[in-house]
């Protein structure tokens, strides 16, 4: 058990190295603070011509707006560079100096990633509820006994996108140039949860998409936030949970087969 | 006359450098044939998604949105699409310029014996913008296959994008010239110009409204062809043709002004 806590120890160090490094580059974050209100502001408008046209399956327009606020909130809090960073190290070679480190390279950038996502969260989700309670006043029916079931699917999906991004990265081994698999999966994300919550898809879709992981990533904890009921919670979670566990035993596996075939020239 | 005649001479030969970029630039892009068309794919699919976007949005309202039929925001789509890949695949170079600036790069573009504002726009170009252009013109072949008024108004616009959107992005990289690193706000600038034009312009209030006109007058060319090609009004398409003009003018001017506050770096680079 101790070795344990000793193993996970260093990732917690790194996780903090990471949070404290965000803290003082804090510059970048205000570009996409100016971003994320722009975004939140344009669905606003957008979504306030939809809703003059006529209503909406089971949303109200405060809970649309809610319902965005979140998912935004969390492409703008918990997206991380790692498909990039991953492609570019594997690319170039660099990733030859990362296995060197007395460290998991796999677990070395999820620490590093989730000191500046905490930053990102804390920092983001003030803002969120600033605009939230700006542009459309407070979520009608929302208390504080949301928040711990909220962030256990906030939790869930970031897990899930995190290393279902990896997964994507680790594909550059095998393909010469895997920018559209990653264009693919941003874009099945977008459209089965992040602008569009699942119930307004025709019921063809919803069926299908209630079984692939794209909407577990943005419109569970949406679902859950704008609309939490205790059978909502035990009818999402376990599956987000499922949905992280399999993106993190493929990534693992990836990793693992990956690795072994990598070649490295030159000094 | 020998004024006259050096002028067009000089025209000719930018012209052939133009030319000239564009095609080295579009060979080295297909000497990685496979990533090539994988990105312009990848492009186009990823431009679906927000029809997709709009096909579910109309679908549960109907008729229009902020008085924009599905048909109207496929057009200023196709419009946005295929303007912004021409910018991307001619002058996505304007975008470096902040780059360029501060690691002293710029010195490589000021030697040559070129006109520097056309040497420094087309140096570089994108794989994916071919996925943009193709994308537009899907769109209009769907939707306007024989509309012969709405691919007029597609062609106009989609250059009006180009060069109004080259010259916002310049504008905007320009002011790494008085200020440092001004790249967070050509960001800012292009991601507003991009989202003033997919998204009908009633959604957004007075003031902002004024802004895409005025400051990030990208709504001339977008906007404005749509009501042209709904009904044609001479004055303010003339009011639109100049006012992209000057717009694009006062960039190049204030690009060279701010570049004789530019002070060269001691980087040795090659530019081949």
């Amino acid at each position: 058990m101790r070795m344990i806590i000793g193993r996970l120890r260093k990732y917690y160090i790194i996780a903090r190295v990471s949070f404290i490094n965000s803290i003082t580059y804090r510059a970048p974050l205000f570009t996409r603070f100016v971003f994320y209100t722009m975004f939140i502001y344009i669905f606003m408008g957008l979504w306030g011509a939809i809703y003059r046209e006529g209503g909406v399956n089971g949303y109200s327009y405060t809970q649309m707006v809610w319902y965005l606020i979140m998912t935004e909130g969390i492409t703008f809090a918990c997206g991380s560079g790692v498909f990039g960073m991953m492609n570019s190290d594997i690319k170039t070679g660099s990733i030859a100096y990362q296995l060197g480190r007395p460290t998991h390279y796999v677990l070395y950038q999820f620490a590093s990633s989730a000191g500046q996502m905490l930053l990102n969260i804390i920092l983001f989700g003030a803002l969120a509820a600033a605009l939230g309670l700006i542009f459309v006043g407070p979520l009608p029916g929302f208390r504080l006994g949301v928040i711990p079931p909220l962030a256990l699917s906030v939790t869930l999906s970031i897990i899930q996108n995190y290393f279902s991004l990896m997964l994507l990265g680790l594909s550059s081994f095998v393909i010469e140039d895997n920018s559209a698999l990653y264009l693919i999966y941003q874009k099945l994300n977008f459209m089965l949860g992040l602008f569009l919550p699942m119930e307004f898809l025709p019921e063809a879709i919803q069926r299908v998409a209630r079984n692939l992981p794209f909407s577990y990533v943005y419109w569970a904890p949406a679902k859950i936030f704008v609309g939490y009921t205790p059978e909502l919670f035990w009818q999402l979670i376990p599956r987000q949970a499922m949905w992280a566990i399999l993106a993190v035993t493929l990534t693992m596996l990836a990793y693992n087969f990956s690795v072994r075939r990598l070649q490295v020239n030159g000094g | 006359m020998t004024a006259i005649n050096r002028a067009i001479r000089d025209f000719r030969k930018h012209l052939r450098i133009f030319a000239c970029y564009y095609r080295l630039n579009l060979a080295s892009a297909l000497e990685y044939r496979a990533s090539f068309f994988m990105q312009a794919f990848g492009m186009a699919l990823s431009n679906s998604s927000f029809i997709f976007f709009w096909w579910i949005a109309f679908g549960h309202v109907g008729g229009s949105i902020a008085g924009y039929s599905f048909e109207d925001v496929l057009f200023i789509w196709a419009v946005g699409s295929c303007g912004y890949g021409l910018f991307a695949i001619l002058f996505a170079n304007a975008s470096s310029l902040t780059q360029l600036i501060i690691t002293g790069e710029l010195d490589t573009f000021l030697l040559q014996p070129c006109n520097v504002l056309m040497n420094l726009l087309c140096a570089k170009t994108s794989l994916q913008a071919y996925g943009d252009v193709l994308y537009g013109i899907i769109l209009m072949t769907l939707f306007y296959a024989g509309n012969a008024a709405a691919w007029l108004w597609f062609a106009l616009g989609s250059l009006a994008f180009m060069a109004i959107f080259a010259a916002i992005t310049l504008t905007s990289h320009t002011l790494s010239f008085y200020w440092g690193d001004a790249s967070a706000v050509g960001s800012l600038a292009g991601e507003f110009a991009m989202n003033f034009a997919i998204y009908p312009e009633k959604i957004y209030g007075p003031a902002v409204r004024a802004v895409m006109y005025s400051l990030i007058p990208i709504a001339a060319a977008v906007h404005v062809p749509l009501r042209m090609f709904h009904g044609f009004e001479p004055w303010t398409a003339l009011a639109a043709l100049g006012g992209a003009i000057a717009y694009c003018v006062a960039a190049g001017a204030f690009f060279y002004r701010g570049l004789r506050r530019y002070e060269s770096g001691n980087a040795i680079v090659t530019k081949m």
